[in-house]
């Protein structure tokens, strides 16, 4: 739906992206990862045409973004903010109207984003009596106000108390059912591997990974596997070696072991269920957050 | 253009509606009949009190007692020290000591008083003696009194301004009559409100900026509005509140004034001034009258039109400064040092602004007030002396030029300062990001 080719910004002092490109599916999350200072604002700006690239496009749905498409964005920036003297209404109806809203069409939006979000009609409350939770809870509403068809949340969840992220999740994940792309940048790994479909990394300016979430994951597993069993396991073994063990209970050890090259699972099985019975057994698969530390090490290493 | 609308709406409504500015709005052209009106009752109630004074008179110039106004002149004939007991127990207002003198060679007379006397007192004191030492003269002298009234002349000289259009009729040009002195107020008063607007709304847009970038809720609005249209929609909504308060004050002020000068009359003002010959006040109801002629003569049609020109050109020229340093500074403080000298320019308005009414056609007047950053405040102030229309054009022209030129040079420093926070702000730097071919 939306793929970004090739683009390259600098700014007076330094280099911010450095020839990225993305393809991004209609109806999926995406993932925008890297640490703080990589460039993915700098990534997110270009897109939404608030600051321009020195090189490479921009295209949606195959032809080169322009300025309409851009308005239809739900775009929510991390440095995000509200008019303070003003009551919660009148700024959702200026949003919505800069969106090309009607004011009828406003007030039935909001009116849905409320309950949707749980809370009670805040139309006639002051802003600056709002909660940093409430505010941000006002800003989403102000972001999805006009149903964008693709929504691009720099940072969404700083400043959520977690239940209030588990709402906007689920949130996400059913625009996500209903069709709706949704692009968000993060550099907090939690939430990426409930949501993301797919991801790509950025540190450095650079790209440093890109792909489908779950066969990132399949490529960077390290042929580890956790054992819970009920014997103590042989130290040295030909199939595996013994990366550690805990004693969870009496009789109830939980333990990680390498496998070693060439060998296969059901020989790992074969070998360790010989001494001692296997209460589960599985293949630890890395979360985003493990891949992220070492992807990002990588990187400072080789510099 | 539909979106510079919406946000010059909210720009617009957000503080029209706001307590101080409906308070501002509606207290301010009160402010002036209320010290106006203040000053009445002082002025009436002081006039009750009666203020003696002791005469030691050794040329013998005065009558025993004399009443001037609300100073009562007493001869007396206790000495300088026990009079100056009394000054200082309040008994008297103060002595008068004249001294024995030769009326063709006078020396000054003394007043001794605790508080300094006012300048109409003394000018008071100061004719009263002059008055009698003339009639002393002129019995000396033998002079025929008539006579001598009969050398008492009294010549006007009106001026007139003329046009082009101006017709001869029967061998007189039918031309307007004008005024230096209405000129000179009325060009004060023009450039006095430009300034004030410039500087007061100026600042007004920098703090608008500012609050958006503070507050940081510029970016979410420049994801759907290009910046240049965010800074002209929110230039324009500031300029249109300067522009109601501005009018609410007009019709205020002429309507307070015309209510209060039916409630008290002329004749009530006049009153109030403590010695009033009958020569003082036909000239001063002649000065009315012909302050109204004068004043009906002033094209008021022309001279609104150039005053929304001017009123618009200026504030548009320095409103886009102040938005450029809004959007580059993270706060008040630093936005001081790029303030002051945007701030000159209209500052050396008003210091130029009295040799320009002191010499309206100079050639330093002219360059004044063609030239874009000072023309807004002192065109203004030479227009009621007449300016030849081509001076005029030539002016609102660079005007014109120059305000385009600001907002597009504002413009590139906006869009970069609003979505930069944190940097140490230097001329360079704002330069830089002038300069940048793609932000």
């Amino acid at each position: 739906m939306l793929s970004v080719k090739n683009i390259s910004k600098s700014y007076v002092n330094h280099k911010a992206l450095d020839n990225i490109s993305i393809d991004v599916n209609q109806s999926s999350i995406f993932g925008l990862l890297g640490p703080n200072g990589a460039g993915k604002t700098s990534l997110i700006r270009i897109i939404n045409q608030i600051i321009n690239q020195d090189k490479g496009d921009i295209f949606l749905d195959g032809r080169p973004i322009n300025y309409d498409d851009v308005r239809k964005i739900g775009y929510m920036p991390e440095e995000r903010g509200l008019y303070k003297k003003m009551k919660v209404g009148d700024f959702l109806l200026f949003m919505g109207k800069l969106k090309g809203l009607n004011r009828n069409q406003c007030i039935d939006s909001a009116k849905l984003w409320f309950d949707n979000l749980e809370v009670s009609n805040w139309w006639n409350k002051n802003i600056e009596d709002l909660s940093k939770g409430m505010s941000q809870k006002v800003q989403f509403i102000s972001t999805v106000l006009h149903n964008p068809n693709l929504i691009i949340l720099d940072e969404p969840f700083s400043g959520f108390d977690p239940v209030n992220a588990n709402l906007v999740k689920s949130n996400l994940l059913r625009l996500k059912e209903e069709g709706r792309t949704i692009i968000f940048s993060t550099h907090r790994m939690e939430s990426v591997d409930e949501l993301c479909d797919h991801v790509a990394m950025i540190n450095n300016s650079k790209k440093i990974l890109d792909g489908n979430t779950e066969k990132i994951k399949m490529k960077y597993k390290s042929d580890n596997y956790i054992i819970v069993h009920d014997m103590k396991l042989k130290k040295v073994d030909n199939n595996y070696s013994l990366v550690k063990t805990e004693n969870l209970a009496d009789g109830i050890y939980e333990s990680e072991v390498s496998l070693k090259e060439k060998k296969s699972y059901k020989e790992l099985f074969n070998s360790i269920s010989s001494n001692t019975r296997i209460i589960s057994f599985k293949e630890k698969i890395p979360n985003m957050n493990d891949i992220f530390i070492m992807k990002v090490k990588e990187g400072a290493n080789s510099e | 253009m539909n979106k510079i609308w919406i946000i010059f709406e909210r720009e617009y409504l957000q503080r029209v509606k706001k307590k101080s500015f409906i308070l501002s709005t509606l207290l301010t052209p009160l402010i002036f009949p209320f010290f106006i009106f203040i000053t009445v009752l002082l002025i009436d109630s002081d006039e009750q009190e009666v203020r003696k004074i002791a005469v030691i008179d050794k040329s013998n110039l005065l009558e025993d007692s004399l009443s001037i106004g609300k100073n009562n002149l007493l001869k007396s004939k206790l000495d300088i020290n026990s009079l100056q007991t009394q000054i200082l127990n309040g008994d008297i207002y103060g002595a008068l000591i004249i001294p024995e003198m030769d009326i063709y060679d006078p020396k000054p007379i003394k007043f001794y008083s605790k508080n300094i006397p006012s300048n109409d007192f003394v000018s008071d004191i100061e004719r009263i003696f002059e008055e009698r030492i003339r009639n002393r003269k002129i019995s000396e002298l033998q002079l025929n009194k008539s006579s001598l009234d009969k050398l008492k002349t009294n010549i006007l000289m009106d001026t007139y301004s003329v046009e082009e259009s101006t017709v001869s009729d029967g061998g007189e040009l039918d031309a307007n009559k004008s005024s230096s002195g209405l000129a000179f107020g009325l060009g004060y008063f023009n450039g006095f409100l430009i300034y004030m607007f410039v500087f007061i709304y100026g600042s007004f847009i920098l703090q608008s900026v500012l609050d958006e970038k503070t507050s940081k809720v510029v970016e979410v609005i420049v994801s759907s509005v290009k910046p240049i249209q965010l800074m002209m929609g929110k230039v324009l909504g500031v300029g249109a509140v300067a522009f109601t308060q501005i009018s609410i004050w007009i019709v205020l002020v002429f309507s307070i004034s015309t209510l209060t000068s039916l409630y008290f009359g002329i004749d009530n003002v006049e009153t109030t001034q403590i010695v009033n010959t009958q020569e003082q006040i036909d000239q001063s109801k002649e000065m009315v009258a012909g302050f109204y002629e004068l004043f009906s003569s002033v094209d008021v049609f022309k001279l609104i039109v150039v005053f929304l020109i001017y009123f618009t050109g200026g504030f548009f020229l320095y409103g886009a400064f102040f938005a450029a340093i809004g959007s580059a500074v993270d706060n008040l403080q630093d936005a001081s040092q790029f303030t002051l000298p945007i701030s000159l320019p209209i500052i050396a308005s008003l210091m130029f602004m009295g040799v320009i009414l002191e010499n309206p056609e100079s050639n330093a007047s002219l360059f004044l007030s063609l030239f874009p950053f000072t023309s807004p405040i002192l065109m203004m102030a030479r227009l009621p002396f007449g300016v030849p229309d081509w001076q005029l054009i030539l002016s609102i022209s660079l005007l014109i030029l120059f305000v385009i030129f600001a907002l597009w040079f504002a413009g590139r420093i906006y869009r970069v300062g609003i979505l930069t926070s944190g940097s140490k702000i230097t001329y360079k730097l704002l330069w830089k990001w002038f300069v940048m071919k793609n932000y």
